[in-house]
This record gives structure tokens, C-alpha cells and sequence, in this order.
């Protein structure tokens, strides 16, 4: 993959987390895993598969910080979470949904499109 | 195989994963929607008013300037005018608040909060108070058209408020409970009378009176369960003690000697607190009047209260609100000023039922089988199928069958809603015979009302609607066989008291007076707190605006003295380990965080281990107050009632063992105790902690549980009157506000503020104005 489309599929994430919700995300990541599944070569697609999910969470977690600045600390003030903790829990939800709607459904993909060409292959 | 495996494994941890990030568990949102970036928790921006701000199309004209601490300050040329700025400013501050608590009296909790709402939802639905409060709002348009119309305009400024907001603005707990509040009601102020008067007068402990009154003699309960004592320190000045009341058989003979009581009475807390006092001229060393009230609550985070200043014309009133009433509670106006504290009146009733042995649905009334009667409600349970119950009733009331017993439920409170129509018209009174007029539609919760004026005139008054009681009544149940008492203590009867000759008033919901009404029987848990304020108020013409603020920090707990003339009786050879030495040198300031203190902890704890084993030798759920038992040591008369003797000398020697090993047991995180006001949803993470408050039950300033969510001091004389105030919880109960929980450091040195009037020129962060 060129640097470009993995910069493209970085992207994709990002836009994806920040602008849909719920059911909505969970289902247009899960189409996404399915088609990097599909698209992204057979060598190594794994670690930029995990490399771009961590940069797109990475990049969601500096928007947060930066424009909601004044939410993450005025709650952290009135309650016992800590700045840390909101920003940590927002980008570890955003993160494990990455991974899960993304990373495994591309794996599983991988896994049978592997499968059936070394059949073909064999035959 | 292997692929399978994965595969399998793959798409169970996506699909649980996705399935964990859209359920709404509990009413509340979803995992994925709390934490989204665009619309989550974090989105939610606070209301952000900029310097000056028009807001037309509004149906009323005012403005209204808002300092740092977001304190409004509305100047409105009509008094509709002034209650929809009101209104509009509850709602910016408070409207999830508002809703919660208004939905939970309407029994439409689950609603919001889901399943975790049903339980509640059961209790207040039965009052039916949604319709009752109609029925009020109505009786009000035709009896106190202005009042009506100062509620309609104050709905309209909630709602104005609510329709402006877009959705990230608005409080993020409509958010995270999935809720989009709902049009707010002018009736739906009432319902906050109703939420009161639960928190504040809704008591459970008749079947535990009952079993207490059936097995123990009179003599004992005399002796360890008394009910006045010659220290009693009563609201009205100059009221004694009556005699002791007569051994009397109970009339109910719920309880043989040898049944177990298996009732789970609520949990309920009479003496949350609260104090007022007013030190007349000949008091203080300028001749000013000084009127100072602590409202102490079960603490939450936010707290209840919200402060406002309103000037319509040359009208001025100054005070707390409560959100959702756009009314003054504890406050001044240009003439006189007030304050209240909880009454702890007993309004809340449960007659003992006899059920037909052939006809479960019949019930003994006034010599014959009587039918219950049945209604059948319906609650919405938010994500679920609506729950449908059916309710018996008697003459007396709703049928509550609980742990074995059957009995009907009458509380008072729901019955009627008066009070809101009364501060309305304390916020106009001008003397004390406009304010005791105001006050005589006054209602639930009992308040106790102090009062000083412009003219140098303080009184007192205890207004309520107090239900009569059988003669003898004594706080256990009552017989559901026979017709109710009816009628309610006369409004010239009540404990009251104007321009008294020791010049100072005051309460701490103490017993009010001896006058041969029956009020509660409650009362011996209030004695050192009432105590300690008539010593402060006594101490000649020395009191001074800055002693008025200081007493309301006092920590000095009046028990301890006493206590230790306690320890000197009963123990007076024992070699005493270090602890109790300094402990018996100590002076009772119940400061936080050290040592003395924290022992003295443990002593009151050991009190209360030791009024659980004298109630378990008695075979007895009701266990002795902290106060009763320090009296039954000072008195020192074992305790015989066909057990073995319960000797004050040995119960006092365990008692200071168990305090001794209590101590021993304590950590070192018991030595800093922490407060912890919990959300008022409860949500984890979002409580918040106080350290280093001090205080206990006994002292003027209580945190322990109840803390004091506002405190006032007031000055007053010929010239005017200055109000100086703070409020624990700040003015927002947003948590994503800068006046959510603001002021707790002010509060916790007591840093009281004032305002100029709504008109002058002031430093202000921010002037909306409403424009037609």
C-alpha cells in the first residue's frame, strides 16, 4: 500500500469517529474493515491496519484536548475524574472500536480470501 | 478448524464490542454516545452569555446582570416580568434538576432514569400529586390571581429558555440519561413543595414507636428513651418542660412481649441541621439587628438552592429559590427579613388495619367490614413496557402491606399545597403582621420562621399544618378501626413568639414548645446544637457581623463537657491511656483531622454500638439517641424490665471499651475525613469530596451526612437592610459550568458576598436583556 492510501485510510477513521455515532459508526467501520480486508494487500496488512487506527485515535485524542479544552477541564474540576481520565476513557472507547469494527473484520476477510486463493491455487 | 476458530472468536468480540458501545443500560446512554466526539459528554459546552445579550420576542421586558459567581441580579418593571427572568435563569442553571425533580413527584422518574426510577415511581405515583397539582394551580388562579400569574409568566421564561438552547448546550445529563426535557408547566411548581415535604417530613418509624411503646414498660422508656429533659432548650422563649408523661397503657397492643418485629422502617434523617437565629439591638455593639440562617440538606452535588436578587419598582427581595420556584425561601426585602429551618413535624400517619380472616379485601372500620377500595396506575418505563399496579385503599388512606403488618398510609402533605402561596406573600410583607398573615396558608414542609424588620422588631414562628393526634398519642401507629382524628392545630395555637424580652430568637429544629399538642415525638436528638447557640446569643452587647459569620463555623460540640463529668463519675480510678487523657482535656471543638477528634469519632460511635445492645436486650428495633443516652448515664438508674439489670456503671465501663477498640481499629485515612456528596443521579466519577470540614451532629456547623448548603447573615436596621450570603453548591448544576460547586472554598471559610442592588452600576460579567 503507498503512503498515500494509508494516509487516505487514516483519514477515513478519523472523519468516520468524528462525525457518526453509535450504531452508525459501528456499522460504516465494520464496511471499512471488510473492504481493507479486501483492498489492503496480503503482506503486513495488519500492523498498518493497527498503525492507522492508532493514529487516527491518537488524532481524535489531540481534538480533543485542543478544542474541547474548557469541557475536559471544568468537568474534571467538579468531579474525581481527571483531565487524563475523560480524554483517556473518550479515545479508549474511539480505540477499541477501531479495532474491533476494523482490524478484526479486515483479519477475518484476510484469513478467507487467503484460504480460498491457496485452494485455488492448489487446484 | 483454526480459521473457524477465529473467525468465530473475531466476529463474537466485534459484535460484543458494538453491542456494549449501543446499549443504553439503566436508563442511561450509550457508551458510544457518552463518549462521541461530536455529541458526547465532552461536546456540551457551558452557556456562555457574552458581555451584553438581547434576547427579543420575549413577551417580557427585564434585565438581568450576572456577576462571577453567575448571581443574577433582575430588575423587571413588572413582577410577570421578573418571574419569567427568573425562570429563564433556573432553566439556563438548573433544567435538568428541575425536570428530575419534578418528574420524580409526578412519578414519572422512570421516565428518565429508566428501571432505577420504578421503586420511587410507586411511592409518589398513589399521590396522584400530577392532577393535584392542576387542581392547585386552579384554585390559585381564582384565589391569588397575581400569584397565578407570576407562576405562568415564570413557566414561560423556563420553557423560552429550554426552546433557545441547541442541543450541545444543553445540560450533558439530558445527554447522558437520554432525556428530552419536557415543557415545563406553571403547576409543576408545586410539585417541588411536595418534594420537600418528603425530604423533610416523611417519617417510618411508627411500627418500631409501636413495638417499643407495647414492650417496655413506661418507667424504661422513661429512663433510657425520654422524650424531654430539663435542658430542653425550646424554640418559643420561656417555655418549661411539662411533667413527664404518665404511665399509660398503649392503646395499640401491636406487640406481645416475645414477637419479633420484623418491620424495615425507611430511613429517614429528622435533624438534618438547619439553624437560624435573629440577636436582637440590645445584642450586638452596634445596635444592629443580625438575622443568620444555615440551611443544612442531605448533601448533593448540585445542592438545591439558587440565589437571586429581584427589584421590581421599589419591590426588592433578595434571597435562595429553590429551581422550580420562583419564590424566595430564606431572604430580605426592603422591610423585613427571614429565615427557616426544618420543623420535623409528625405528619405522616399509618393506622393499623384488621383484615377480614374470610375476605382478604375487607378491612374493621367503625363496626363493620368495609371494602378496600382500588385504583390502578400505569408508569412509563423508559426502553421497557409500561408497568401497570393496582392500589388498595381505606378511608384513612393507601393499604401498605410490608414485612407481615398492614396498615394504611395518610401523609398530610399530599393533601394540600399552601405553602408556596404563603412565601409569595412573605416576599411582600412589610411588618410582622403582614408576615403572620402571609403565613397563615403556609403549610408543609413545617418550617421554623424567624423574623426581623426595619422597625427593630425579631419574632418567631412555627407555621405548618400540624394534624391532631388522639389524646395520648405518643408517635406509634394508630388504630385504623376506628374513624380518624380530624382537624388541624389552629393557626393562633402554634408555637410563636414576637419581640421577646430576652431579645434574640432562634431554632435548630429543636421541640418548639410544650403547649399540649402533640408535634412529634422526636425530639431528644437536638439538644446540644440549640444548647450551644443560646450560650453564643447570651454573651451581652458584643455581637458583631463577623461573630454572626464565625458562629456559623462553630464546631464546639456541648456533649463533650458533659461527658467527660461522665467518665470522672464512672471511671474515676481507671488508669486512662494516653487517648483518653488528652481527650479529657479537650476543649470540644470538633476540628477535622486530628486525633482528639477523630477518638471523640470513635466515642459517638461507640454510643451508638452501645444504644444497638441495649435495644437488643430490650427486644427492641428503636435503639436510644446519642442524647438519650448520655441522659440515661447522667441519671444513672439501671434499667429493669424483667431482664437482668442493666446497670449505668457497667453499660458506660463496655461503652469505653468499645470506644477503645473503635479507635484502634481506625485507619489512618479515618483520621482526614472526607465528606462525599454524591451526584444527583449518582453517576460514579461525578460525586465530590470535601475535606477538612469538622463538625458533628451536636456542633452548629453539621457535616456529617447534612451539610450546610447556604448560609445567610443579614443586617438590619432603621436606614435598610444588607444581605450577606454563600452557597455551597454554587448557582449552576451544570458539570461542565464554571458555577457548578463555585463557591465550595468560600463556603467551607464561610467568605460571604454581597450584591449591590439589581439597578447600580457594578463590575458584571455578563447583562442579558429581554426585550418584547
Amino acid at each position: 500500500m503507498k503512503w498515500y492510501n494509508y494516509m487516505m485510510l487514516v483519514l477515513l477513521l478519523t472523519v468516520l469517529q468524528l462525525t457518526l455515532d453509535n450504531a452508525m459508526l459501528a456499522a460504516t467501520l465494520l464496511l471499512t474493515g471488510v473492504l481493507a480486508g479486501f483492498v489492503i494487500p496480503k503482506a503486513a496488512y495488519t500492523h498498518r491496519i493497527v498503525l492507522a487506527a492508532g493514529l487516527a485515535a491518537g488524532l481524535l485524542a489531540w481534538l480533543l484536548i485542543w478544542q474541547k479544552n474548557d469541557s475536559v477541564y471544568i468537568i474534571s474540576h467538579n468531579s474525581l475524574l481527571s483531565p487524563g481520565a475523560l480524554v483517556a476513557v473518550t479515545v479508549g472507547v474511539h480505540l477499541i472500536t477501531l479495532y474491533t469494527c476494523v482490524l478484526i473484520p479486515a483479519g477475518i476477510v484476510r484469513l478467507w480470501k487467503t484460504n480460498t486463493s491457496s485452494q485455488k491455487n492448489s487446484i | 478448524m483454526k480459521r473457524i476458530i477465529l473467525t468465530v472468536t473475531g466476529l463474537v468480540v466485534t459484535g460484543l464490542w458494538v453491542w456494549l458501545t449501543c446499549a443504553r443500560p439503566g436508563g442511561l446512554n450509550s457508551l458510544g454516545a457518552i463518549t462521541s466526539y461530536r455529541k458526547g459528554l465532552l461536546a456540551h459546552t457551558d452557556v456562555v452569555t457574552p458581555p451584553a445579550a438581547t434576547l427579543t420576542h420575549t413577551g417580557y421586558e427585564a434585565t438581568i446582570r450576572l456577576d462571577s459567581l453567575h448571581i443574577p441580579r433582575i430588575e423587571a418593571a413588572t413582577t410577570e416580568a421578573q418571574g419569567y427572568a427568573l425562570g429563564y435563569m433556573h432553566a439556563r442553571e438548573r433544567s435538568f434538576q428541575m425536570q428530575l425533580l419534578a418528574s420524580m413527584v409526578m412519578g414519572r422518574l422512570s421516565e428518565i432514569l429508566g428501571e432505577n426510577g420504578l421503586e420511587s415511581d410507586r411511592e409518589w405515583k398513589t399521590f396522584a400529586l400530577e392532577a393535584k397539582a392542576e387542581e392547585v394551580l386552579a384554585e390559585v388562579a381564582r384565589t391569588e390571581p397575581a400569584l397565578y400569574r407570576y407562576l405562568v409568566a415564570y413557566a414561560a421564561g423556563v420553557n423560552a429558555f429550554l426552546q433557545q438552547e441547541t442541543p450541545l448546550q444543553r445540560d450533558p445529563l439530558f445527554m447522558v440519561w437520554n432525556y428530552q426535557p419536557r415543557t415545563w408547566k406553571p403547576a409543576y411548581s408545586f410539585l417541588l413543595q411536595w418534594y420537600l415535604s418528603a425530604r423533610l417530613a416523611y417519617y417510618d418509624d411508627y411500627v418500631n414507636k409501636q413495638e417499643l411503646l407495647d414492650k417496655v414498660s413506661a418507667a424504661v422508656r422513661n429512663t433510657l428513651y425520654p422524650e424531654t429533659s430539663a435542658q430542653t432548650c425550646f424554640i418559643i422563649p420561656g417555655s418549661t418542660p411539662a411533667p413527664a408523661a404518665q404511665t399509660k397503657q398503649p392503646a395499640l397492643a401491636m406487640f406481645q412481649k416475645k414477637t419479633p418485629n420484623h418491620y424495615v422502617a425507611k430511613t429517614y434523617n429528622k435533624s438534618l441541621g438547619s439553624n437560624n437565629w435573629v440577636a436582637g439591638k440590645t445584642h450586638t455593639a452596634n445596635g444592629k439587628i443580625y438575622l443568620c440562617n444555615d440551611l443544612h440538606l442531605l448533601a448533593t452535588a448540585p445542592a438545591l438552592l439558587y440565589e437571586v436578587q429581584m427589584q421590581t419598582g421599589n419591590q426588592l427581595v433578595h434571597g435562595f429559590t429553590i429551581p422550580g420556584v420562583p419564590l424566595v425561601v430564606s431572604g430580605y426585602n426592603r422591610r423585613i427579613a427571614w429565615g427557616i429551618t426544618n420543623a420535623g413535624w409528625d405528619i405522616t400517619e399509618q393506622y393499623l388495619l384488621r383484615i377480614n380472616p374470610a375476605n382478604a379485601n375487607q378491612y374493621w372500620y367503625n363496626n363493620r367490614w368495609e371494602n378496600f377500595t382500588t385504583r390502578s396506575f400505569t408508569i412509563q418505563v423508559k426502553g421497557k413496557a409500561p408497568y401497570t399496579f393496582t392500589e388498595q385503599y381505606t378511608v384513612t388512606g393507601r393499604v401498605v402491606r410490608k414485612n407481615n403488618i398492614v396498615y394504611a398510609l395518610r401523609w398530610h402533605a399530599a393533601n394540600s399545597c399552601g405553602s408556596l402561596q404563603a412565601l409569595w406573600n412573605v416576599m411582600q410583607a412589610h411588618d410582622w403582621s403582614s408576615f403572620r398573615q402571609a403565613l397563615h396558608s403556609y403549610d408543609y414542609p413545617a418550617q421554623n420562621f424567624v423574623y426581623a424588620d426595619t422597625e427593630g422588631h425579631i419574632g418567631v414562628l412555627c407555621a405548618g399544618k400540624m394534624p391532631l393526634k388522639p389524646a395520648g398519642y405518643d408517635g406509634g401507629m394508630l388504630d385504623g378501626t376506628v374513624p380518624p382524628v380530624t382537624g388541624y392545630i389552629p393557626f393562633d395555637s402554634l408555637p410563636q413568639s414576637f419581640d421577646p424580652a430576652q431579645d434574640y430568637v432562634f431554632s435548630a429544629n429543636q421541640e418548639p414548645v410544650r403547649n399540649g399538642y402533640y408535634y412529634s415525638a422526636r425530639w431528644f436528638d437536638d439538644l446540644y446544637r440549640p444548647k450551644r447557640i443560646a450560650q453564643l446569643l447570651q454573651q451581652g452587647k458584643q455581637l458583631t457581623w463577623e461573630s454572626m459569620r464565625r458562629m456559623q463555623l462553630d464546631v464546639q460540640d456541648e456533649a463533650v463537657p458533659e461527658l467527660q463529668q461522665l467518665v470522672k463519675k464512672y471511671l474515676p480510678e481507671k488508669e486512662w491511656p494516653a487517648s483518653w487523657k488528652s481527650w479529657m482535656q479537650w476543649n470540644g471543638v470538633v476540628d477535622a483531622g486530628n486525633d482528639t477528634t477523630l477518638f471523640y469519632q470513635c466515642i459517638r460511635q461507640a454510643f451508638k454500638q452501645t444504644g444497638k445492645e441495649l435495644a437488643a436486650a430490650l427486644q427492641v428495633k428503636q435503639t436510644p439517641s446519642f442524647d438519650q443516652l448520655v441522659y440515661y448515664f447522667e441519671k444513672g438508674i439501671p434499667v429493669k424490665d424483667g431482664l437482668p439489670e442493666l446497670a449505668p456503671g457497667q453499660v458506660f465501663t463496655r461503652l469505653v471499651h468499645t470506644a477503645d477498640s473503635l479507635y484502634a481499629a481506625a485507619g489512618k485515612q479515618a483520621r482526614q475525613p472526607v465528606m462525599v456528596l454524591p451526584q444527583l443521579t449518582s453517576l460514579p466519577g461525578l460525586n465530590v469530596e470535601i475535606a477538612g470540614v469538622g463538625g458533628n451532629d451536636n456542633t452548629i456547623n453539621v457535616n456529617s451526612g447534612a451539610h450546610a448548603v447556604i448560609r445567610t447573615v443579614i443586617e438590619i436596621d432603621a436606614t435598610g437592610i444588607q444581605g450577606w450570603m454563600v452557597n455551597a453548591g454554587g448557582q449552576s448544576g451544570r458539570i461542565n459550568s464554571t458555577g457548578y460547586m463555585q463557591q465550595l472554598n468560600d463556603w467551607k471559610v464561610n467568605r460571604l458576598h454581597t450584591l449591590p442592588p439589581p439597578s447600580a452600576t457594578a463590575t458584571d460579567a455578563a447583562i442579558i436583556y429581554l426585550k418584547k
